[in-house]
């Protein structure tokens, strides 16, 4: 819930007004989109153009029986760069999961003018990455899953119920060897091909933010 | 999750090197000159007592416009990280994090941050043993996230010598006062601030209060709703509700009461200062 919740800021601001601070004008802000992503519940169906101008309908995948990871993207990020050079947390993951029905998604939410904006191809090409990276410069997409952080992770089981929202791994700090972090992402995807619940459903994502336009 | 995040001391972040080696150039735009931060110790006594107690202080001088965080970073970012290597006869404490500020940024994510100086203080503790005419030296490393637009993460070693005698003169300055007087300590007075919580709120009430900053530390299974618009009044109360599970006993976080132009810093531990 946590990453989710600013999403229903609204609703809570009535019960400040109700004890009496100082009535705000409800600050129905950055969060006011009608549909968020929320853990358990039908994730929200979206269209993006990929960096190529190709149109990517999340409920195309899952209706043709895939399972969708989302990341949130920026390749100026250091903790993107972490899991894309330093190691290949991202394309080792990806490619582990390919042949079992399984989409990588990627997302860039960042403003123009924004760290990493417009820098998609080029990393696609340093990095060999496989999957198509969307574009949400207007953030849209992000707010309504409540990206924060590059990356961000997001899973989508077949159904379209969103099943996994949180970190890539267990290691915030890179302070432990590669095969000891937990890869919370795997872990989950293991879960969801063995028909089992996911165990950690939700965990804190870490990273740098997502660069929103204001 | 939690114990990477609070217990940011020492035992649990060994062995890091920087995550700065992780970056090749190609995919970066541009090189910054100089790394936004500076990392350097100070003691606030002039030698080590055998048996006695000083205060070691982690100050990272960050550029202007950069940012660094505190030990709950909020939704974005890593707090600071100290590891010690402490000589024989010396033992450092945990870090005591001076309260730190709201930072929101665009697209509305919620950020708790240092700007100007970054300044952690940790207690140290001189064995009986010592002798006194020698010398001590304490190293450590720091680690960091410092940012602007962009992030970028640091590493520093940091080191300080001491000699060690029979008495030490400490002198209280401006850093350690600065530093000091935004460590937050348990409400005294309830009459000057209130803290209750009930199934899904947390209320302080600090009469005659021009302003109320909240500073959550994180959990796993609770999550404050709408931490931008309500963790911060401009008022004599502030209320914000929360969603999951309270950890009984738990220290929430700190607050931040404005008070006659001036700030007083309260741990939020609902049940020890009898809210609730």
């Amino acid at each position: 819930m946590r990453n989710l919740s600013k999403l229903v800021a609204g609703a809570v601001s009535a019960a400040a007004i109700a004890f009496g601070a100082a009535i705000v004008s409800a600050p129905v802000s950055a969060g006011g989109h009608e549909e968020h992503a929320e853990v358990g519940q039908k994730a929200p169906d979206f269209t993006l153009v990929d960096v190529n101008g190709k149109e990517h309908t999340l409920s195309d995948y899952t209706n043709d029986g895939k399972i969708v990871v989302l990341e949130w993207f920026n390749s100026g990020c250091p903790f993107v760069v972490r899991h894309y050079d330093k190691y290949t947390t991202m394309a080792d993951t990806s490619a582990k999961y390919a042949g079992k029905d399984v989409q990588w998604i990627a997302i860039n939410s960042g403003a123009p003018g924004k760290q990493g904006h417009g820098k998609d191809k080029e990393a696609i090409e340093a990095w060999n990455i496989e999957y198509p990276i969307l574009i949400d410069e207007s953030g849209k997409v992000g707010h309504m899953y409540g990206a924060k952080t590059t990356p961000h992770m997001y899973i989508i089981h077949k159904d379209g119920t969103l099943v996994y929202a949180g970190g890539i791994d267990n290691d915030p700090r890179d302070s432990m060897p590669y095969e000891s972090k937990i890869n919370y992402v795997a872990k989950a995807l293991d879960e969801i091909i063995a028909g089992t619940p996911v165990s950690e459903a939700e965990t804190r994502p870490y990273g740098c933010s997502v660069k929103y336009a204001k | 999750m939690l114990g990477q995040f609070v217990a940011v001391a020492c035992a649990v972040c060994l062995s890091t090197t920087s995550p700065a080696s992780a970056q090749k150039p190609g995919l970066k735009g541009k090189k910054a000159s100089g790394h936004p931060i500076s990392a350097r110790l100070v003691s606030d006594a002039d030698a080590l007592v055998p048996g006695g107690e000083a205060t070691l202080a982690l100050v990272l001088d960050i550029r202007s416009g950069w940012y660094t965080y505190w030990r709950n970073p909020g939704e974005t970012g890593l707090p600071v990280n100290a590891v010690f290597d402490a000589p024989e006869g010396v033992e450092i404490g945990q870090p005591m994090w001076p309260a730190p500020k709201r930072k929101v940024l665009a697209g509305g994510i919620l950020d708790y941050v240092y700007t100007g100086q970054a300044v952690l203080l940790f207690p140290v503790r001189a064995s009986g043993s010592l002798q006194a005419g020698a010398e001590v030296t304490i190293r450590g490393s720091a680690d960091w996230l410092v940012c602007e637009e962009s992030c970028i993460p640091g590493s520093q070693e940091v080191s300080i010598t001491l000699p060690v005698r029979a008495s030490a003169s400490t002198a209280s300055s401006e850093l350690f006062q600065r530093t000091r007087a935004r460590l937050a300590t348990r409400v005294g007075d309830e009459s000057r601030v209130g803290i209750s919580v009930d199934d899904s709120a947390l209320e302080i009430a600090a009469p005659g209060a021009t302003g109320i900053r909240f500073y959550p530390f994180y959990f796993d299974e609770l999550s404050f709703v709408d931490p931008i618009a309500d963790g911060e009044s401009d008022g004599e109360q502030l209320r914000i509700g929360f969603e999951g599970e309270f950890p009984s006993g738990a220290v929430l976080g700190e607050i931040e009461v404005i008070r006659g132009g001036k700030s007083e810093f309260y741990v939020v531990a609902p049940d020890a200062s009898g809210g609730g």
